[in-house]
């Protein structure tokens, strides 16, 4: 999508993004990958047509299949629901598909019975233009057994016949390439489904997506859009290795594969429904009705009573559905598939610090690199580990635009001849990491006492998403955090003051420790409204932003600590020109001695030079003990210095839902 | 040897040029939709895919006369880099992926794998060679066994 969204970061203090927030929550990147054709005209099949003939209906009689179906109330099952895409609301019943050619009825969006009736009509009576099999193939299966008649259409559905008759095994995959910190469209993650047979296993399995269908690449405008739902989203296909080019070698993400244990009828019938929303769309929107809440209809089908698709309120993030659908046994196999950083990050920890610098040497194109390579003391299975890491690091360093195709093209050429030459191979066993789903649930209620300069208060905090650096972070992309909209509100027993305390709006920061090869910058983005104590023993609502951008060092694989050049601006109308802007540095550390454990203790010292020119000092230290997926509880240690310090000591019980 | 693992010729026939990008990919291609769904394919082979191209076949021309092998010619092209990371190394997702699109039996892999190391330097014959030329160059490396 939008590089603009993509490339750069200083899109968050575009003002209107900051109103548009939510925008950012379910976004998703791949958007411009979607469709630019017009959607394909209904083809009319005359060949499949044409060998139908009136008289093989004479024996069908629709009004009593009609009858029948509603002796059965085949339209309120949830499996006619489900294939409908029906969901109920305070205002009646509304199927989400917004396409006028996927219903019959011409009130069949909010009419499960007339669109029942007219589907057996259209089934089951001599219609010479087309054959109806070939447009509804799920729904004509599961009427065909319930009202036990075989359409004449049958035999003359080519497609249908196809997949009926297609004996080798097929599976399904759930694919969830975990989050791109670095895009705020695909920070969550995304979901997409892959079919494989034998004959197509693996990469070459086929990717099926749900995407918004727009050209759009000015960012505010796309987001605008894509809340209100102005894109129409349809479901596309595409070789599987072209989404791991993407996701796992150009964005880094690893990515997840849940097979799921369907029997070949409940597969037959995906695929059959799949066939039936080909180029039918439905709005798109980023925060509830997009790509993994679309994929969940896809599953639905097959076992109805799953429900996968119900009690999801205003916004589906892509782990919450992948949750569900594990909790409705739909998974029998897990399979972990590292990105690009994450194999060099490995291959990096495996070499000492001699064969490290020449790989920087290789990557740098010193010309005599690799001949000294070839002539040197190391052994064999040291050059090859050279070799390996550096035609990783050579192709992401590529990917990130540090060569021309030129350069690369030699350079890649000449490590990969010099590789052929050593016949011994090694494999690179990757750990997995903790699977995603066992991470802490999205959403968050914190129940919070303390004491803020002598007066003690109590306060409630909601968080609708996500995660910070002091949860638990398995599961989570390392480094991250992620929060949308989190909300503190105050109560002071003294003064018996209800006050709004905080409204995050956005409080991203990516801390990705740096290593020999791979130097990524560790950043923050953070908004909000927020109370600071700049007066004596009080607290001053300011809209605030806060950046911030440096480099993290792990110095264990516990420990890390970070350094960043920072730059700051608060809003309020006391303020002499109702604004104070400046730069700051700010250092922390966060650490992890045990596993449940987290420590984070930060300074951050801003110089207000803009407005009243004032110094102020931020430190707290946060400790965390991280129950499980549901509990945690905190400490917060925080002082203020703004001519004076203000202190404050509180603890929490953190809910995590949803 | 190299017959792709099943016969998609005809279905390649009769698929309209549709044009390019994801666009025609979107099922609209009425052409089969387990040719879609079971044997995976875009809407055109490019033989001219070197090293570095990361936009894939999604962005190019269909190609004229269809050839039995096109899935092969389709898959190398798509995956030009990694493909040849995999034939350098010995082993590999990518590499186990050629075998099973050449119909390799499980028992002669191996050898397969080993074949195309031993002969990197005949297969990728310089730095801007295309895909086209590698999958040529892999069919004569085997056939000289």
């Amino acid at each position: 999508m939008l590089s603009y969204i993509r490339h750069s970061k200083t899109f968050f203090i575009v003002p209107f993004f900051i109103f548009l927030i939510h925008s950012l929550l379910i976004l998703h990147y791949q958007h411009v990958l979607a469709q630019q054709n017009q959607p394909y005209e209904i083809t009319i099949d005359i060949q499949d047509s044409t060998q139908v003939t009136k008289e093989l209906f004479d024996p069908i009689n629709i009004d009593q299949l009609i009858s029948k179906a509603h002796t059965k109330n085949l339209s309120n099952t949830s499996q006619w629901w489900a294939l409908l895409h029906y969901k109920k609301n305070l205002f009646g019943i509304k199927s989400l598909v917004d396409d006028p050619k996927f219903f019959l009825a011409s009130d069949g969006k909010f009419n499960p019975k007339s669109e029942l009736e007219a589907t057996i009509r259209y089934l089951y009576s001599y219609n010479e233009k087309e054959n109806p099999i070939n447009r509804f193939m799920a729904r004509y299966e599961w009427l065909k057994k319930e009202l036990q008649t075989t359409s004449p259409y049958e035999k003359y559905c080519t497609k249908y016949q196809e997949i009926i008759s297609f004996k080798d095994t097929i599976k399904v995959n759930l694919v969830f390439p975990t989050g791109y910190i670095n895009s705020p469209a695909s920070m969550f993650g995304h979901t997409l489904l892959t079919v494989q047979s034998q004959y197509n296993p693996g990469l070459l399995s086929s990717a099926i997506n749900y995407a918004a269908n727009t050209n759009e690449t000015f960012g505010p405008l796309f987001a605008f859009r894509g809340i209100f739902g102005f894109y129409k989203g349809y479901f596309s296909i595409m070789p599987y290795y072209m989404k791991v080019q993407e996701y796992g070698d150009l964005e880094s993400r690893d990515i997840w594969e849940y097979t799921l244990n369907l029997n070949q009828d409940e597969v037959r019938f995906m695929l059959f429904h799949i066939w039936e929303l080909d180029n039918v769309y439905s709005d798109y929107y980023f925060f509830d009705e997009n790509c993994s809440f679309n994929l969940l209809y896809l599953m639905e089908v097959t076992r109805p009573d799953s429900h996968l698709a119900d009690n999801f309120f205003f916004w589906v993030i892509p782990i919450d559905t992948m949750r569900k659908v594990i909790n409705a046994e739909f998974v029998e196999r897990t399979a972990f598939r590292p990105s690009r950083t994450t194999t060099i990050n490995h291959m990096v920890s495996q070499l000492n610090t001699d064969q490290i610098n020449v790989v920087k040497s290789i990557a740098n194109q010193n010309n005599d690199s690799l001949t000294n390579l070839i002539n040197s003391s190391f052994t064999e299975k040291q050059k090859i580990q050279i070799l390996d890491c550096a035609s990783e690091f050579i192709q992401y360093r590529y990917s990130n635009k540090e060569y021309t195709q030129k350069e690369y093209q030699d350079l890649f050429i000449n490590v990969l001849k010099i590789r052929s030459s050593f016949t011994q191979t090694l494999t690179y066993t990757i750990p997995n990491p903790p699977r995603p789903e066992t991470g802490h649930y999205s959403s968050h209620v914190r129940l919070q006492a303390g004491i803020f300069d002598e007066k003690p208060y109590t306060e409630v905090v909601y968080r609708p998403s996500y995660h910070d650096l002091c949860d638990d972070p398995s599961g989570f992309i390392s480094g991250s955090q992620i929060i949308f909209g989190e909300t503190a509100i105050r109560y002071y027993y003294d003064n018996q003051n209800l006050l709004l305390q905080r409204l995050e709006l956005i409080n991203i920061e990516s801390l990705s420790p740096i290593n020999p090869l791979i130097k990524p910058l560790s950043w923050k983005v953070i908004t909000g409204f927020d109370r600071m104590p700049l007066e004596n023993n009080n607290q001053t609502l300011v809209y605030q932003l806060n950046t911030g951008s440096g480099y993290t060092i792990e110095i264990f694989k516990w420990l890390q600590i970070y350094g960043m050049i920072e730059f700051s601006g608060l809003l309020n109308n006391n303020f002499k020109h109702n604004i104070e802007a400046g730069p700051g540095l700010s250092a922390g550390i966060v650490l992890q001695p045990f596993q449940h454990i987290r420590i984070r203790s930060y300074i951050v010292d801003t110089y207000y030079l803009y407005g009243d020119a004032f110094n102020f000092i931020t430190i707290k230290a946060i400790f965390q003990y991280n129950f499980n997926q549901r509990f945690s509880t905190r400490f917060e240690v925080s002082s203020w210095y703004n001519e004076q310090w203000d202190n404050q000591l509180s603890g929490a019980l953190i809910f995590y839902f949803w | 040897m190299l017959v792709a693992a099943i016969s998609i010729a005809e279905a390649g026939a009769v698929r309209n040029n549709a044009g390019c990008g994801v666009g025609s990919m979107i099922f609209g291609d009425k052409d089969g939709l387990l040719f879609q769904l079971l044997a995976t394919t875009t809407n055109g082979i490019c033989g001219n895919q070197t090293f570095g191209m990361t936009s894939g076949t999604l962005g190019c021309a269909p190609m004229k006369g269809i050839v039995s092998n096109e899935k092969i010619n389709l898959y190398v092209a798509d995956n030009m880099d990694n493909l040849a990371k995999d034939i350098a190394k010995g082993n590999g997702e990518y590499l186990e992926t050629l075998a099973l699109l050449m119909n390799v039996p499980e028992s002669e892999k191996q050898q397969f794998f080993t074949k195309l190391q031993s002969n990197f330097n005949k297969i990728y014959t310089s730095s801007d060679v295309t895909s086209t030329e590698v999958v040529k160059n892999i069919e004569v490396v085997l056939q000289n066994s």
